[in-house]
């Protein structure tokens, strides 16, 4: 049994001195190394399965949605975060146009509202005279609720043309397109279980919301543009109903209308080249 | 005429079963659970010493191999497969339980109960435990695993993922330390 030990020990240049020998070592060993830590002769079994199970039926409901998940979901707030963005610079820049072309034409009307550095409107001026030679027409004092933020100042000056209008709606399409190609392709790579159903359900609906909103939009006026929606309304509306009782129907239906449709080759073709990063 | 459950049970493959199990089938996990429990628990005990950590150990032992059954590519037996996972969790266990184990004295105070002139089995069985529980933790989980649990060095080598030259050198010197640690006792015993 121990013929290792012995041969190991043979090499040992200082055996130990005054200790027990092998022999009487594997003797105490028989004698009582099989009474170390013995269990006793009750196993609780019942408690320790219970435990079992009680962690078992937390196990299948995954705390954390896939990476593939994750990303995407990152990739849609960063669209949303940018559309935004995206908005409110292009709001600002039309309102200081819109503001100079008022003033070029009221050149004879100083302007006299002013915004403190952090854009609250602050009215006119204590102290400052008005200037009153000849105005072409009266000017009506426009009544401006306090603003406060940053872009308070964006409010101010007619309502946007229909060129601006046009250039947010397409770049609201381009970034719903981009998320929509996210979830499609998520749901293609995704592995299909009841968790992640449920995941791509939800974000579906949310997209649904988006997509109804730009059909009834401007943006639905372009016909080709208007068909994709159309096709992703049909799409989303089948991928919210993913259910985990009856999921290989389900997806039998979405993948035959996400085939039929090529709706990702068109979506691929709808978004610019790098629009989904740059945007 | 109905089969006893034991005949049941048995024509069941364990293949069988542990595709069950770890398709998350209740009645085959409890199966495999019935099968292997006793043994898993009385390593557990053999490490952890105490029946709290020994059931904790189990309880983890099993919840672990049911959440990684699909990974299990049949190239031991089953058994085997949970007693590593044991061991690693004991390990593991002890690791914590480190600094604040009462059972883990130094191996001055195993050696000085050696000392004690008392021959009667008791003692002896004894100043045997605190000898082996004194002992560094890789040292005692190669002792206890070769020389009371029976594991043969290549057994060990695999649950312990080391090489069999490091299990027979731990063996080794967990052998030396206990004859050290216990010298007195050969004097006790003459």
């Amino acid at each position: 049994m121990n013929d290792d030990i012995r041969h190991e020990e043979n090499n040992s240049p200082e055996p130990v001195t005054g200790s027990l020998s092998e022999t009487e070592l594997d003797m105490l060993i028989n004698r009582f190394g099989g009474d170390y830590n013995r269990a006793t002769g009750f196993v609780p079994r019942e408690e320790m399965w219970h435990e079992i199970q009680r962690h078992g039926s937390r196990k299948p409901v995954r705390a954390w949605p896939s990476i593939s998940l994750i990303a995407a979901a990152v990739v849609l707030l960063a669209a949303g975060i940018g559309i935004g963005f995206e908005l409110h610079s292009r709001g600002i820049a039309r309102s200081t146009n819109a503001t100079l072309a008022t003033g070029a034409s009221h050149t004879s009307i100083p302007r006299v509202a002013s915004t403190t550095s952090s854009g609250n409107i602050v009215g006119d001026r204590e102290g400052a005279s008005p200037i009153t030679h000849a105005p072409v027409e009266p000017v009506t004092p426009v009544l401006r609720p306090p603003a406060s933020g940053a872009f308070a100042s964006s409010n101010v000056g007619a309502p946007p043309s229909a060129a601006a209008r046009s250039t947010a709606y397409s770049l609201a399409t381009v970034r719903h397109f981009t998320a929509v190609e996210a979830l499609l392709t998520s749901y293609q790579s995704a592995q299909h279980d009841a968790a992640n159903d449920a995941q791509l359900a939800a974000w579906a609906r949310s997209l649904l919301s988006q997509t109804r909103l730009l059909l009834d939009s401007p943006a639905a006026t372009d016909p080709m543009r208007n068909k994709l929606l159309q096709d992703l309304e049909l799409i989303l509306v089948q991928m919210t109903q993913l259910s985990p009782a009856n999921t290989s129907i389900d997806r039998e239906s979405l993948d035959g209308s996400m085939n039929h449709s090529a709706v990702i080759t068109r979506l691929r073709t709808a978004v610019p080249a790098g629009a989904s990063t740059t945007l | 005429m109905t089969a006893p459950v034991t005949d049941i049970t048995s024509a069941r493959s364990e293949r069988d079963l542990i595709s069950r199990a770890a398709a998350r089938d209740s009645s085959a996990q409890r199966d495999l659970y019935d099968k292997h429990v006793d043994a898993i628990y009385r390593i557990a005990f053999r490490f952890a010493g105490d029946e709290d950590t020994a059931r904790d150990i189990t309880q983890e032992t099993f919840i672990r191999a049911f959440d990684r059954l699909g990974e299990f590519r049949h190239e031991s037996s089953l058994g085997t497969w949970l007693h590593s996972i044991a061991v690693s969790m004991a390990l593991g266990a002890l690791r914590k339980q480190a600094k604040s184990d009462k059972r883990h004295v130094p191996l001055e105070s195993a050696a000085n109960l050696g000392r004690v002139d008392n021959n009667a089995d008791v003692d002896l069985r004894e100043r045997l435990h605190a000898a082996i529980d004194a002992l560094p933790h890789g040292y005692r989980t190669v002792f206890v695993m070769y020389e009371i649990e029976g594991y043969s060095h290549q057994e060990i080598a695999r649950t312990l993922g080391v090489a069999e030259t490091t299990s027979k050198g731990q063996l080794f010197r967990a052998r030396a330390k206990l004859r050290e640690s216990l010298k007195h006792f050969r004097r006790v015993e003459q």
